[in-house]
């Protein structure tokens, strides 16, 4: 069992569902508080939609229907101007304490408690055979910032800017990574740790966390995506530069 | 103003996040060129909004929770840019010194908001 505060996302449940059927970005709160809105809500809106129809009233579904529709765009374009930063979602979180994994090889130790706290669960996986992506913004190794052979990878490749942000959780504001490169490598062997990756959040003012009662509200970047971990990934052995392929990222280049 | 003796170690933790901050941001710090935009949330806000409660706030609703959550939020960010690092921090002194100041502030603090 590895300890150390990961992240467990406890969303409204309106705003589940509604990322669920496939909303995109920027969509999700202010829809999702529409939606739980008797006044606004797709409840009272399909009600009356329902009865115009019995009445034979095509004029008042139409109406109703364009109202619906309009509210969704008015939500949509609000969510979107209020979002401090692309990719942002604003919600309750809750904390996770522990995160309990299987942990056959007695690999917990490599998995300390400030990188425990990045996943919302973790177990260990064996690297050989997958495709591992990560973005990052340096080649330069003197500089500071995200490098090719950091720790964290996906198996996904990102095609643009706030999925990536929203999926494994990194806030434009912290300024950790400008997500300018990416890269791909293939490992033939090692271990690792794989799980859905933790909520960050963006700090005050934008959102609170309570320890003690483990939740937290504000805006956050999501997260949730598959993320891979690996120990000491700045050991040329575990990472050998020469098996890493760089590129820009394909919001970088437009 | 409340004056609540419970606030008095998260005084403490406020100094220690203070000093790392300007360990790592200071004039000599690890990361002096950022200075002008250090990785956020800030060390130094979340001090400064703690000192803020400490000296202000009511335990009843500022209680050792919220505080906790605002020190370690910035821990928390800065674990990540450690681990996305590729080895900057773990290759010297003053970066494994960072890392066990970390550690060792995340360990008190998880204490000090489990009491």
């Amino acid at each position: 069992m590895a300890t150390g505060g990961g992240y467990q996302p406890q969303w409204f449940s309106a705003i589940g569902q509604n990322y669920q059927t496939g909303m995109g970005y920027g969509e999700t709160v202010t829809r999702a508080v529409l939606g739980s809105n008797p006044l606004t809500g797709v409840g009272m809106a399909s009600y009356d939609l329902t009865s115009s129809a019995l009445r034979g009233d095509w004029g008042g579904v139409a109406e109703g229907a364009g109202g619906l529709v309009g509210g969704f765009a008015a939500a949509k374009y609000g969510q979107r101007y209020l979002a401090p930063e692309p990719g942002a979602e604003l919600g309750f979180y809750r904390q996770r304490v522990s995160v309990d994994v299987v942990d056959p090889n007695g690999m917990a130790a490599t998995l300390p408690g400030g990188h425990g706290a990045n996943f919302i669960s973790a177990e260990p996986i064996h690297l050989g055979g997958r495709t591992l992506n990560r973005v990052f913004d340096t080649i330069d190794p003197t500089a500071n910032g995200a490098k090719a052979n950091g720790g964290y990878w996906s198996e996904k490749v990102y095609t643009d800017e706030p999925t990536w942000r929203m999926g494994v959780a990194v806030p434009k504001s912290a300024d950790w990574n400008r997500g300018t490169l990416q890269a791909e490598w293939q490992p033939t062997g090692g271990w690792g740790w794989g799980g859905r990756a933790a909520p960050q959040v963006l700090g005050q003012p934008y959102s609170f966390t309570n320890q003690k009662l483990g939740f937290g509200i504000g805006w956050i970047q999501r997260g949730g995506d598959y993320q891979v971990f690996v120990p000491n990934s700045y050991k040329p052995t575990v990472i050998p530069p020469s098996a890493i392929t760089v590129s820009p990222t394909p919001w970088s280049k437009q | 103003m409340k004056r609540d003796p419970r606030y008095a170690p998260w005084l403490v933790i406020a100094d220690e996040l203070e000093g790392l901050h300007s360990f790592l941001y200071g004039p000599d710090g690890y990361l002096a060129d950022r200075s002008d935009r250090p990785y956020r949330p800030t060390l130094l806000e979340a001090a400064q909004w703690i000192r803020r409660k400490c000296a202000t706030g009511w335990w009843y609703w500022w209680d050792e929770g919220w505080l906790g959550g605002a020190a370690m939020d910035p821990l928390r960010s800065l674990n990540h840019v450690i681990g996305d690092g590729g080895g900057f921090y773990e290759a010297s002194e003053a970066g494994r010194e960072i890392i066990a100041r970390i550690e060792s502030l995340q360990a008190r603090i998880d204490a000090a908001s489990r009491r």
